[in-house]
């Protein structure tokens, strides 16, 4: 995937863009927002990493020229400014995510490649598979190996939220927003024990556990074991 | 001279000075108006009376004096004039040299131009000039020899050395002779001559009056405003305990200085804040860098190899997030101080929040062997930041678990006495949610400092978190307009959360108890 980096700090441009080639990304950076947006209009980008305080333009300047000119590129806000009112004015300036520096770059990573999934076109899925686990969005039914799985409808949401970005390293923070709709970094392990809950329920009794725990970063279903 | 000139200058920058001084002159202005039409009312009516007098008594004259002859005619109107010298008389020979009889010395000069035959008179009275309206003088002020119309005229007479005014009408007998009637305006032009001074002293008088209060309306007003100024200028140099003195009157400018008083305490308090801020930054923030800087140091010079020093980042890692979340902690808590801002408000259901955040934590609590119990009495709907309130009782909930539940006896939780309530009551002066546990309490004197920030008692200083917990609670509390309030749970804690009336939104429904 081809992600543009627009970022002034010479040094946390230098560490994103090593560390998406090394994921398998190609980037280019701009450290002003004026040749960042040049860039951004010039050439044909999977997603956007755009910094919300840059030198000549500033971030949401950038955002709001090219969702002016019809461009939908997914884009993933960085920014010091963590208030809640701040990530309401990024997400209304056009932005699709909002992450506060300081970050951890497996937080970013898992971000940005959920923006590119997100963005791809896809058929409104009713149904979710993950190897032999079913999830039915209609009739919010979740099945495995020919049996069903009884779940709450909090943990039929987080284990949909997870299915969705199948393959995909998703973080606790992500969960948190994604399936409580909670912006906030609880100070306790509160994610943990939920998915060891449903990891009890989906995972307990089988022999290739799908749920996976992967180490400094979040989770992921997938098939294969991994992590 | 120059301060003089300085002084007035300054008397006029005031504005209650210029107020006044404008209030004057429209007053000054009114008053001229008012008696300049008095004035103008009066002398006209006056110059009426003499001209419909005047011409009254030449009308009669007249007719007695068409048949005399000369002799009779001189003696007629010696008789009149020798009545009054307010009532003028004076009959002349056709030149209007020689004076025949009458009370005035000489024929005056303003009249010879004006002599009118009065060829037809005796046969038709109508053709006199009996009482005209049109009579009336255009101005109250009488020229010396201004023609009123055709017939009357104002003209001087007397010594030249005491002149005095008259108004007059002249006649030319069938015999050649001239006749003058007229009355003296002396009366009159008192009057308009007295009024006129009227007018110029009474201006001046309200001059005077609307200066000095001027003067003084603005002496008391600009000391008041001086200390004012005076007060804020200190404040501004740093003196941020100085307030400005109110009066006893209790009028604006004392409604004024009460809200810059206030104004003030706000400001006093943002800076103490701040510097408490700061304070804290160095107690709290320094603690944790420099553990960090020793690890680090450590993993430098001590030769343990990778698996050490992979080890030793890791807990550097772990060390610099921890400095991360206290430092956000301490920045929301700062923010919050200066006031939720109301565009990020939104309209939500407080009960099913609560039961959200209860649903969050739950598991966390069963395996902590604490039951979370949530009574949700009435849904109340609210209009506030979901995500601060959620914060606020997802932290009151972490507070509870962490602090609420003795160590040394984790698994009383089935006969229910370690359990955590959650419950939302509706009071009439808003909603209260309320968090109580069974664990230890803090002690009464301790409690309003479990609020400040970065407080941890010494009792939980052995407990991970930032701290800054119960500060945020109180400070997400206080930005909504509400309150926080601890209180004793006999044992434990309670923790109430006061959102005030003006926070909810619309009508409640009917109540719901749930357990989850």
């Amino acid at each position: 995937m081809r992600i543009l980096v627009i970022e002034d700090d010479a040094e946390v441009a230098a560490y994103i863009q090593k560390a998406l080639n090394e994921a398998g990304h190609t980037t280019d950076t701009a450290n002003d927002g004026e040749s960042g947006l040049t860039l951004a209009q010039g050439a044909d980008y999977d997603a956007l990493i755009i910094d919300r305080m840059l030198p000549k333009l500033d971030g949401l300047s950038v955002i709001s020229a090219l969702r002016a000119s019809a461009d939908t590129t997914p884009v993933l806000i960085l920014s010091a400014l963590g208030e809640v009112n701040d990530r309401v004015k990024g997400l209304k300036a056009g932005g699709d995510d909002y992450l506060t520096k300081p970050f951890a770059f497996s937080e970013l990573l898992a971000r940005i490649e959920a923006l590119i999934r997100r963005s791809q076109p896809e058929e409104q899925c009713t149904r979710y598979v993950v190897g032999d686990l079913t999830l039915d969005r209609l009739s919010h039914k979740v099945s495995r190996g020919g049996g069903n799985i009884m779940l709450q409808p909090r943990e039929f949401r987080l284990l949909e939220y997870l299915m969705k970005h199948k393959g995909q390293v998703v973080t606790r923070t992500m969960l948190l927003e994604g399936v409580w709709d909670y912006h906030f970094d609880p100070q306790t392990n509160v994610i943990d024990v939920h998915i060891s809950r449903l990891r009890a329920k989906v995972d307990k009794n089988f022999e290739s556990p799908l749920l996976h725990t992967i180490r400094g970063r979040g989770y992921m279903m997938d098939e294969g074991s991994s992590g | 001279m120059k301060a003089a000139v300085g002084r007035m200058g300054a008397l006029w920058r005031t504005t209650s000075f210029r107020l006044t001084a404008f209030v004057t002159a429209l007053f000054l202005f009114a008053a001229i108006l008012i008696i300049g039409g008095i004035y103008w009312s009066t002398t006209n009516i006056l110059v009426r009376i003499a001209a419909e007098d005047v011409t009254a008594r030449g009308a009669i004259l007249i007719t007695e004096l068409v048949s005399a002859d000369r002799m009779r005619a001189v003696a007629l109107v010696n008789q009149q004039a020798s009545g009054s010298t307010r009532d003028l008389y004076l009959l002349t020979d056709r030149s209007g040299r020689k004076i025949l009889a009458g009370n005035i010395a000489r024929w005056p000069k303003a009249m010879r131009a004006q002599d009118v035959p009065a060829k037809s008179l005796g046969q038709e009275t109508s053709t006199l000039p009996a009482a005209n309206p049109a009579l009336s003088p255009k101005r109250s002020v009488f020229p010396k020899t201004r023609k009123l119309n055709t017939k009357l005229t104002v003209f001087s007479y007397g010594q030249p050395s005491q002149q005095r005014l008259a108004l007059g009408i002249t006649y030319r007998l069938p015999s050649g002779l001239r006749l003058l009637v007229a009355r003296d305006m002396a009366e009159q032009q008192m009057l308009t001559t007295r009024m006129r001074w009227i007018v110029i002293a009474g201006s001046f008088v309200l001059l005077l009056f609307g200066s000095l209060a001027g003067l003084a309306l603005s002496r008391t007003v600009m000391a008041r405003i001086g200390t004012v100024t005076r007060t804020s200028e200190r404040i501004m140099h740093g003196e941020l305990s100085e307030r400005i003195p109110v009066s006893v009157y209790d009028d604006e400018l004392d409604g004024l200085a009460r809200n810059l008083n206030k104004m003030f305490d706000r400001i006093e308090q943002l800076m103490a804040g701040m510097r408490e801020v700061s304070d804290n930054i160095a107690h709290d923030l320094k603690t944790p860098l420099n553990r960090l800087r020793i690890r680090a140091e450590q993993a430098l010079t001590e030769r343990g190899g990778e698996v050490a020093s992979r080890a030793a980042l890791e807990h550097i890692l772990t060390d610099t997030d921890d400095i991360i979340r206290t430092f956000n902690a301490l920045l929301q808590v700062a923010r919050l101080e200066a006031g939720v801002m109301d565009d990020t408000y939104e309209v939500f259901d407080l009960g099913a929040l609560l039961l959200d955040v209860s649903e969050l934590y739950e598991p966390v609590a069963e395996e902590a062997g604490v039951r979370l119990e949530v009574a949700v009495d009435n849904s109340i709907i609210i209009k506030a930041n979901r995500q601060l309130i959620g914060q606020a009782v997802a932290n009151l909930i972490e507070n509870a678990l962490k602090y609420g539940v003795p160590n040394s006896m984790p698994n009383l939780a089935r006969d229910g006495k370690h359990e955590i309530q959650v419950a939302l009551l509706r009071k009439p002066d808003g909603a209260v949610i309320s968090v109580s546990d069974h664990g230890c309490g803090i002690a009464p004197s301790e409690r309003e400092n479990a609020l400040k920030r970065f407080i941890r008692l010494d009792a939980s200083r052995t407990k991970s978190g930032t701290g800054l917990g119960l500060s945020l609670v109180a400070a997400v509390a206080r930005g909504h307009g509400g309150t926080i309030e601890l209180l004793d749970n006999e044992p434990g804690l309670v923790a109430e959360f006061h959102l005030p009336e003006a926070r909810l939104h619309a009508k409640e429904f009917s109540s719901i108890e749930q357990h989850i």
